[in-house]
């Protein structure tokens, strides 16, 4: 059904390049994604077409921006024998909670620097100045460590060639979202860079990504009300308590 | 089948949560402990944030021992004045430790710190259990008896009341501050506690045998019924999901476990917990010392 419904929009899209003037366009097929707590995650399934001529000179780029957070990175060492975490910490402030990039070829990045800067495109960019271009080293090694923390949860993607080009018009990608992917809105930006290095064209979809089921009914409900949580926790603890008392006072 | 636990953040195996939770109720059916001295280690190890391991452990402790305080209680086996006074400073102490916990998570050093914990009080506790129950198999061969009551410092402190299901007329002092510690140790450390206040009824304040297991429950009962409220308000670590599944297999395990306990003795059962403890305890002090795999603590 999702397939037809993808083919549907592709046909659309062809027929329309004809007479359309635009040379770049992009959409997803759902703009609000629901992760089912009880599966392992979701995907987000963006799709558009380019005018062909320019393709031959250009490359597409694909950036999935989730909620920005604030992150805190300690570093383990070593004392007496035992691995004890530092006091000392750094903070990233502002740092997407989710981020993914993918382009339809390989990407040079001497030739892309100055814009990728400018846009924030890629990990190495995103608050260039005050991460990267400060010349602590600690903070760098830090920077680092939080870029594999994330890598490994699924959480930070890099798909090179992750875009998949139909007649040199067509392109569609997928982008998965792990089960603890953070809800809210997610920016996607689809950029048309030309091989010299300037941006020819952009687009921009946003999407909303939720949880749904008793798992993330438990985690709001913890969170914006906690002391009834709390409650609600020790009755519904007691009761079972009871109830198994009662159960096998029975066998 | 993979469940995704809300407050931990991370999805797990369902039949592994069952498993564990099987597995440490049929111990605790046989031992008669609660279990969450192995529960709570046992979730840390499997990747459960140390704070939500904790916290929900004190919650699936709640549900697993208001059963067990229920037949007591129709046993008429519980001291109701003794475990008031217990939990005056069981209350207070499972409070403390709810805040001590909420500084070391701003601080990133909760998992040192609960672990560390976990070895002491296993490590210590394991040893004792160990060598009283081979000194007493040993005195079994030899034929000696213990002597009943002993009298020792604690019985020249004030504030004297007298406890009739207990037949003691002791100072409250003791059980309050047993109370506070125990209850410092439950929230910080996700167990009922009983593994320290059984002992320390027995022969610190000298109470009979036969009520000891029920007095305790009635304060692992209230200790861990604030500890889950203060947890889920102050550090929002109680996960419920985690709880229910490991109650689930809990229940069924310590029904097992409470039909093999009569084929061993006494002495036996505190070896082969003792055993168990000092375990659990030599693979926490394995955690500090392995070089982690990740050199970084995200936050």
């Amino acid at each position: 059904m999702k397939k037809l419904f993808i083919y549907i929009f592709f046909i659309l899209l062809a027929t329309r390049e004809s007479y359309s003037k635009d040379i770049l366009l992009a959409d997803v097929v759902e703009s609000n994604i629901k992760i089912r707590t009880s599966f392992s995650g979701a995907e987000i399934f963006i799709y558009g077409s380019v005018e062909s001529q320019i393709y031959d000179e250009a490359d597409i780029l694909i950036v999935v921006r989730g909620p920005d957070k604030n992150f805190a990175v300690r570093k383990k060492y070593k004392k007496f024998g035992i691995w004890i975490v530092e006091l000392d910490k750094i903070n990233f402030k502002n740092m997407p909670s989710y981020y993914a990039i993918s382009s339809s070829r390989k990407l040079d990045s001497k030739i892309y620097k100055n814009l990728f800067i400018k846009k924030q495109i890629g990990w190495e960019n995103l608050n260039y100045n005050e991460n990267i271009n400060s010349n602590d080293k600690k903070r760098l090694e830090f920077y680092k460590a939080l870029e594999k923390n994330l890598i490994k949860k699924g959480l930070l993607l890099y798909k090179e060639k992750g875009i998949a080009i139909l007649n040199k018009s067509l392109f569609k990608a997928v982008f998965n979202l792990p089960e603890l992917t953070p809800t809210g809105i997610y920016n996607i930006n689809t950029y048309l860079i030309g091989n010299n290095g300037h941006l020819i064209a952009e687009w921009t979809n946003s999407i909303e990504v939720s949880k749904e089921g008793i798992a993330e009914e438990l985690y709001n409900f913890s969170q914006n009300q906690s002391l009834m949580y709390g409650f609600f926790a020790a009755f519904a603890a007691i009761i079972a308590g009871l109830l198994a008392s009662e159960v096998f006072r029975r066998i | 089948m993979e469940v995704y636990l809300p407050i931990a953040g991370i999805p797990v195996d369902i039949f592994i949560l069952l498993f564990l939770g099987l597995s440490v109720g049929f111990l605790s059916g046989m031992f008669g402990v609660g279990g969450g001295f192995l529960m709570t280690p046992l979730l840390i190890l499997m990747g459960i944030p140390p704070a939500v391991a904790v916290a929900s452990e004190a919650n699936h402790i709640l549900a697993a021992s208001f059963s067990g305080l229920l037949a007591h209680i129709r046993r008429f086996n519980v001291d109701f004045k003794m475990g008031l006074i217990l939990l005056l400073g069981g209350i207070l102490g499972s409070a403390i430790g709810v805040f001590i916990l909420k500084e070391l998570l701003s601080i990133g050093q909760e998992r040192f710190f609960i672990t560390v914990s976990y070895i002491f009080v296993l490590t210590s506790v394991g040893l004792w259990m160990l060598i009283e129950s081979i000194s007493s198999i040993q005195k079994k061969y030899k034929g000696k008896r213990k002597r009943l009551h002993e009298h020792i410092w604690m019985h020249g402190l004030p504030l004297k009341v007298r406890f009739r299901k207990s037949h003691l007329y002791i100072s409250v002092i003791p059980p309050i501050i047993i109370g506070l510690l125990v209850g410092i140790l439950s929230s910080i450390m996700g167990v009922g506690g009983g593994f320290v206040l059984v002992p320390a009824m027995i022969y610190i304040i000298g109470m009979p045998t036969q009520v000891v297991v029920g007095t305790s429950l009635l304060q692992i009962v209230f200790v861990t019924a604030v500890s889950t409220v203060l947890h889920s308000y102050v550090n929002q670590t109680v996960d419920v999901m985690l709880s229910s599944l490991l109650l689930v297999g809990a229940v069924i395990g310590a029904q097992i476990g409470t039909r093999v306990m009569v084929r061993l003795s006494g002495e036996q059962i505190r070896f082969f917990l003792a055993v168990i403890i000092l375990l659990v305890a030599f693979v926490l002090i394995g955690e500090l010392i392995v070089t982690p795999k990740d050199m970084y603590y995200v936050g």
